[in-house]
């Protein structure tokens, strides 16, 4: 033991020696303390900027509503017209070609035939919200969810409005929403990541693990995928044939072994948050299984989620995980509804029927299913579900034949819930047509304020130095966050 | 009454400085302020314009001032025409770029009373104004402040420091400010730590335990510098080296995005990296190949793979914008090159002037025309350039070009066989067709088609070709054999477009075209076949595996490119997918003999099996690809405001950042080539001046991070005002002016900088010394590090005694597992899967994929590709622990290296377990060291009840994970 070797405490330009190496783990505070007083100022600075737990819980700098984020994630870009922005002048245009300014893969263009909405609209709950056949069990919920019928983005096409929605810009290497919060407020259980992500059976989306970088940030901030069945994170099991037995034994001497070679080198705090993070690992090891055992749950709560075998086991396992998390203190948690290429997920351009009946049939109960658990459970006052795509599609047809539509940034509808959001309620609009935004326009920066500012962090203030700037989530221009459907 | 023509708002009107002076106001301008103009400007204006934190667009519109002031596009209003101004504009979204207010137009009336508040001369009592509280953007570059930085001086050469402060020049400089603080300073590291810091140092590797004891036996008084000239020596030197140049020039093979597409042939730009560190080719001509290798009067094969370092950077082959994306291009290889050669971050001056350092938007358009005319990225091959090797041997390109030509005599004759089978045969034998695009065989096809060049993205589904010509295929003139010509076509060009719909994608697709001459066909905006000069007959091709994953549901479009030289020309081509895979080699085995008659199955046999022993024969290339930079036509520079090009101001030309030099570029007019205008080389001709301020100072201080864990400065991307200062300036500018003077000479700095005492000192903790000097500020110890990611998994590789040191070449994919595989869009297409001889390469030679990562890298921080790196963090998290501890690669490794210390570390536990530890530690181990080795081993056995070779598996996958494995002194 080396407790007794002099600590530098305050000498050390605010930065703290250990105090008790043998405990290991309060190593793992500092970085949280250190970044918040901004010592870090997260310049590349060669020699000083050595992060020891960047995910040590931080208190938010502002009153939190909610201290943990769901986004549901609708890969591809759900029709907004066919979902939740009723549009009943639509119908009666089907086939018609008609003037309206759409952009999407296919262009620009000037006029296109109408595809009317496929699906009849009727009104749920007290405020009588029209939802489509597509979302009848999520009808049910419309009394706890604000609809944003105005969203914006910069562009329509896959690849860079992935980026924009998860990060806020239109070019690769800009830090993702979640990797934003966990730099902001850390991780309150230090067994599992801060910012976890579940991606669909068939695939990643487009750019894969661009779309939960840490940019430009260090990699501690980036998201970890969790896998609804098997190893639920990358390397969690032991290596085939290591015991739990003999992997305690390995670490109790690693440890030690560690120990002594820090003994003469005791200054450096990287070493012994190197010998903390194998604490740390096995921590996560044992308690991270338990997390993700969802068999434990009751069946009762099972069958809520649509965890049954059927089309909604997949989704509802993990919108079950994702509560899981929640419960376990995960700031972050993104959950994937498609995955690969074309029909695999949202992105109907061929038969619009067939597309969406799938994805909306595989999410509907389940989605339904957690905004209830939630809500039952007493934690959706402090944890905000976001429900949306990239983009959402356009009221005409793609091409001669056929329902599919083409991409659209001009206007679509994203939700959110719970997390100190208004219930019932619907704010801005797009234009008879669904075509654009014309009312109350929300760019997608706004979206992002308004999730920082429910977490507690401001989003003109929460910033990251970089190349010059000083970088934020929601631009140099900023953003606020959209009050009328805060709380 | 007519107020707008009141005498006395006539006479306001025209000067700002009156309205502010004298704010007396008529009733009737008081009570319209109060009644309407208050009440609009508060209600759509003021919550961004003067009372939130942020002051957007620099506006202020809650003080008359600010109204007057106006923001970053100048004044909101225009007293001479109040119906020209700005607030004007931007209410009634006639400006397009701006509409406000953001969230939706307001009302007409609205928008009235604003403009009827100018025309009244905008009152604005005092009273109601409201002091912005927030945050105004303050805009413009402050030289005068600039011109007194440090960063931007230029310095004479010190002095050296006395010479009773040490015999070497750095001793001196840092001894100099140790005896300010009467610091006492580490003594010199013992020979094993020495030697596995500059091992590591200079080549990434660690030394063998056999390499460690001679070092320590031998007595020669000179043995460091030996060490130093000899690792030096080592090709994996440029390895190590290279890499961290590679950091700095956001190096990746992929292009990110969507697709993440391949950067054909990049690894060559590898090769010329380590191989340009490996011969020491001074920094100035690096400097010159990287920005101008192509522009020089000298360039060779491997200045002109230099210069595919400016397409090193993301770009998006579908962008938004298009016009906005050639400028994100140019942008990335302007911020790269401001911050990798001159240490400033030119690019934060691209949308307004940089609010803190002296670089205005001025400067950064000036120094992006430089780059103006680099021709723009493209799919596949567009971007590539033939090079000659310098080494060429004239009857070897003679060879090579006769197996050329065979290759395509045989290939052509099987390919028009196949054609012909594919046409004839029976459907009954082909699955269900969901796409039939015929060719004049069968009728032909409706193609939309351009005589003239149609211009950027044509290829593209969102281009639109409304007023194209219409014409059935083939295309051309008869002359051609085999030309079945529709519609005649006798220019030099033909662009074609044929838009189709999906609602099932195909399993397998053919390709069936004939052509004179060059051919390019696109699906969807993705290259998908490039034949050069003309053919004889239709040739048929699967093009599944190259083209199937471009098509998608929906609209597709086919686009192609004819282009004719000499002679005739002719165009046609056919698509058909089917619903399911098609084997046409299975298919023409069974049904050839029926379908290809009068011998001609016999032939098709013969030539194929001629071609398949052919390609075994293939001679080394002398001629090959290299990703470039090409310029064309001459494009003029604007200063874009807000860095939006559809917002152009001032024209301007290559010019230098006006706080290093202010006399105008000019470029020579012999400096223009035959393909470029010579701009670039006037830039990298001043970068790489002896007179330039910063150039020399930002590598020397390079060099001197990568050997000490930190710079002189520990900003190395920015000397500039938010960079830190030096900690020792003079020693700064004192290597830089040697660097100058020995030829910058990359090697000859590191023997200055390693033969110091400085660098040869022990890293202990020394407790006087941590409280005075806590960050080593003044380099009393040497600094321990971590190992770099690609350190990491090199040295667990030749710990299990596998590394395989093979140099260049295209870059290798060791297995993944299948959890990160599975976060790709395609987890089958995403990854390679090479030999393990393959997989144990050098991680320098790893292929580099924007949207995958292998684990073991990215957790141990490898550099972010998407932007410069210039210093690696080092980041201790748990899920790194789990990847060194279950992962498979270290797994694996464990059980490799168990193997090899059974096999040669002598046959007691004790003496395996001593060889163990002396790989790992590049020392021998301490007595006890190796007890507490023999006891986890004892007690693992026992606690898992394992075999003596299960136990000892254990211990090498414990000493895999030691601190002092991955850490260094």
């Amino acid at each position: 033991m080396i407790t007794n070797k002099p600590n530098f405490c305050n000498q050390l330009n605010r930065r703290e020696f250990l105090k008790d190496i043998g405990g290991g783990f309060a190593a793992l505070g500092l970085t949280g303390m250190l970044a918040q007083d901004g010592f870090f100022a997260s310049k590349a600075m060669a020699g000083i900027s050595d992060f020891v737990n960047p995910l040590a819980p931080k208190p938010a700098p502002l009153p939190a509503k909610a201290k943990s984020v769901i986004f549901l994630f609708m890969y591809g870009g759900p029709s907004h017209m066919d979902t939740f922005d009723y549009k009943p002048d639509l119908y009666p245009l089907d086939g018609k070609t008609i003037q309206v300014k759409t952009f999407g893969r296919g262009g620009h263009r000037n006029e296109s035939r109408v595809v009317g909405p496929k699906w009849k609209f009727k009104p749920y709950g007290q405020c009588g919200k029209y939802v489509s056949d597509l979302f009848p069990h999520v009808g049910e919920c419309v009394d706890d969810i604000a609809f944003l019928h105005s969203m914006t983005a910069d562009s329509p096409i896959h690849g860079s409005a992935m980026l924009m929605m998860n990060s806020g810009n239109l070019l690769s290497g800009h830090p993702s929403i979640g990797s934003w919060v966990n730099y902001g407020l850390g991780s309150v259980n230090e067994n599992l990541p801060g910012f976890m992500v579940m991606l669909d059976k068939k695939g990643g989306p487009i750019s894969g693990a661009k779309n939960w970088s840490s940019g430009y940030m260090p990699a501690s901030y980036q998201g970890t995928v969790l896998r609804s069945k098997g190893n639920p994170i990358l390397d969690l099991q032991n290596a085939k044939d290591i015991t739990g037995a003999q992997q305690r034994t390995l670490l109790d001497h690693l440890r030690m072994m560690n120990e002594d070679h820090l003994s003469t080198r005791y200054d450096n705090t990287n070493l012994a948050a190197r010998v903390a993070s194998y604490e740390l690992a096995y921590k996560m090891q044992s308690s991270a299984p338990e997390a993700v055992d969802i068999d434990k749950e009751p069946a009762h709560i099972k069958e809520l989620y649509g965890v049954d075998g059927s089309r909604t086991d997949d989704f509802g396992r993990k919108c079950l995980l994702a509560r899981r998390m929640v419960e376990r203190g995960v700031r972050f948690i993104q959950v994937y509804s498609g995955g690969n290429h074309n029909d695999a997920n949202w992105d109907a351009h061929g038969d619009l029927v067939k597309n969406h009946e799938l994805h909306a049939g595989n999410t509907d109960k389940p989605i339904a299913g957690l905004l209830k658990d939630l809500k039952q459970q007493g934690l959706l006052d402090e944890t905000l579900v976001v429900w949306g795509g990239e983009f959402g599609r356009q009221p005409t047809a793609e091409y001669k034949e056929g329902t599919g539509r083409d991409h659209n940034s001009y206007g679509f509808t994203m939700w959110m819930a719970g997390g100190g959001i208004k219930g019932g309620v619907s704010v801005g609009s797009t234009d008879e047509l669904g075509s654009r935004a014309v009312e109350d326009k929300f760019h997608v920066r706004r979206l992002h304020a308004t999730i920082l500012n429910q977490l507690g962090l401001d989003p003109n203030n929460l910033s990251y130095f970089h190349g010059g700037l000083d970088k934020s989530l929601v631009g140099v221009e900023g953003a606020d966050p959209i009050t009328q459907v805060i709380a | 009454m007519n107020l707008s023509t009141h005498p006395l708002v006539l006479a306001l009107a025209f000067s700002p400085f009156i309205l502010l002076a004298e704010r007396e106001y008529t009733d009737e301008q008081i009570a319209f302020w109060e009644n309407e103009a208050f009440p609009v400007l508060e209600e759509n204006c003021w919550s961004c314009h003067g009372v939130s934190k942020k002051i957007r667009g620099g506006l202020v519109l809650t003080t008359l001032e600010g109204v007057l002031a106006g923001g970053e596009f100048g004044s909101s209003v225009d007293l001479k025409k109040p119906a020209d101004s700005l607030l004007l504009k931007m209410t009634s979204h006639q400006d397009k770029d701006h509409e406000m207010p953001p969230d939706g137009k307001m009302a007409d009336e609205d928008v009235a009373v604003l403009a009827r508040w100018i025309e009244l001369g905008i009152p604005f009592p005092e009273a109601d104004e409201v002091e912005p509280k927030g945050e105004v953007v303050h805009h413009g570059a402050d030289y005068e402040k600039g011109k007194q930085h440090w960063g931007f001086k230029r310095a004479e050469k010190p002095a050296l420091p006395d010479k009773a402060l040490g015999p070497h020049p750095i001793d001196r400089f840092v001894n100099q400010r140790l005896e300010k603080v009467q610091l006492r300073v580490n003594g010199k590291a013992v020979d094993p730590v020495l030697i596995r810091r500059v091992y590591y140092d200079l080549t990434g590797l660690p030394p063998s335990p056999a390499e460690v004891e001679a070092y320590t036996r031998d007595q020669s008084k000179d043995k460091f510098n030996e060490l130093v000239d000899r690792l030096l020596a080592s090709p994996h030197y440029g390895e190590k080296w290279g890499r961290h140049w590679l950091d700095l020039v956001r190096y990746a093979e992929t292009n990110g995005y969507e697709r993440d597409g391949n950067k054909p042939e990049v690894w060559r730009y590898r090769d010329y990296v380590i191989e340009a560190f490996n011969q020491n080719k001074p920094y100035d001509r690096l400097i010159l190949e990287h920005i101008a290798g192509d522009e020089l009067p000298d360039a060779d094969a491997a200045s002109i793979t230099a210069t595919g370092y400016q397409r090193l950077g993301v770009w998006d082959d579908e962008p938004a914008d298009r016009t906005l994306a050639k400028f994100d291009y140019l942008d990335d290889i302007v911020r790269t090159s401001g911050e990798v050669f001159l240490g400033m971050t030119i690019g934060c001056a691209r949308c307004h002037d940089h609010k803190i350092d002296p670089i205005s938007a001025k400067d950064y358009y000036s120094m992006l025309s430089f780059f103006a005319n680099v021709t723009p990225h493209r799919q596949a091959q567009s971007n590539l350039i033939n090079v000659v090797s310098k080494h060429q041997d004239l009857q070897a390109l003679h060879i090579r070009k006769r197996w050329e030509a065979r290759r395509n005599q045989l290939q052509k004759s099987v390919q028009s066989l196949k054609s012909e089978f594919f046409v004839k045969l029976e459907p009954k034998h082909l699955p269900v067709p969901l796409l039939n695009l015929p060719d004049a065989r069968a009728g032909g096809l409706d193609w939309k088609y351009s005589l003239k060049n149609p211009g950027d993205a044509w290829e593209t589904n969102g281009f639109r070709d409304g007023e194209w010509q219409v014409g059935k295929s083939g295309f051309g003139l008869k002359g051609t054999p085999g030309a079945i010509v529709n519609s005649e076509w006798k220019t030099k060009n033909i662009w074609l477009r044929h838009k189709f719909g999906l609602s099932e994608l195909p399993k397998s697709l053919f390709l069936s075209f004939h052509h004179d001459e060059d051919i390019t066909v696109f699906l969807n905006g993705r290259q998908v076949l490039h034949r050069t000069g003309y053919s004889t007959f239709y040739q048929t091709e699967d093009v599944t595996k190259s083209a199937i994953s471009a098509l998608q549901t929906g609209q597709n479009v086919l686009a192609v490119h004819v282009k004719q030289t000499i002679g005739g020309q002719f165009f046609d081509l056919a698509l058909h997918g089917f619903s399911k895979p098609v084997n046409l080699d299975h298919l023409l085995n069974k049904h050839g003999a029926g379908v290809l008659n009068g011998g001609r199955f016999n032939l098709y046999k013969k030539d194929k099996s001629t071609l398949a022993k052919h390609l075994k024969t293939e001679p080394s290339a002398s001629r090959y690809p290299v990703l470039a930079v090409a310029e064309s036509g001459n494009h003029p520079i604007h200063v874009l405001r807000r860095g939006n090009p559809s917002l152009p101001g001032r024209l301007v030309s290559p010019a230098f950042p006006s706080i290093l030099d202010d006399t105008p570029a000019e470029i020579p007019p012999s400096y223009k080539t035959s393909k470029s205008s010579g701009r670039r080389r006037v830039l990298a001709e001043w970068l790489a001046s002896a007179d330039n301020p910063m150039t020399a100072r930002v590598m020397v201080n390079r060099i001197w991070q990568y050997h000490f864990g930190r710079g002189i400065v520990r900003s190395p991307n920015d000397f500039g005002l938010q960079g830190n200062d030096p900690t020792h300036p003079d020693l700064l500018t004192w290597l830089a002016h040697q660097f100058v003077e020995s030829g910058w000479d990359i090697k000859a700095m590191h023997r200055l900088i390693m033969s110091s005492d400085a660098y040869q000192r022990s890293s202990a903790p020394q407790d006087q010394a941590l409280v005075k000097d806590p960050l080593n500020d003044l380099f009393w110890r040497f600094n321990m590090r971590r190992l770099q990611a690609e350190e990491v998994r090199d040295s667990i590789l030749a710990a299990r005694g596998s590394l395989n040191l093979q140099m260049g070449g295209p870059s290798v994919t060791p297995p993944l597992p299948a959890i990160v595989l599975a976060t790709a869009s395609q987890p089958n297409k995403a990854w390679g899967r090479s030999t393990p001889a393959q997989a144990s390469r050098r991680s320098v030679y790893v292929k580099v994929k924007r949207s995958l990562q292998d684990p073991i890298l990215l957790s141990h921080d490898a550099a972010d590709t998407d932007a410069t790196c210039p210093v690696r963090f080092t980041t201790t998290v748990p899920t790194q622990a789990l990847t060194m501890i279950n992962g498979a690669f270290v797994n694996d490794s464990a059980l490799t290296f168990a193997e090899r210390i059974r096999r040669q570390g002598g046959d007691t536990l004790r003496d395996q377990v001593r060889n163990g530890l002396s790989i790992v530690f590049s020392r021998p181990p301490k007595p006890e060291e190796v007890e507490a080795g023999v006891r986890m081993v004892e007690e693992v056995k026992v606690a898992g009840n394992l075999t003596d070779k299960d136990a000892l598996d254990r211990f090498a996958l414990l000493a895999l994970n030691l601190n002092e494995f991955i850490y260094l002194d």
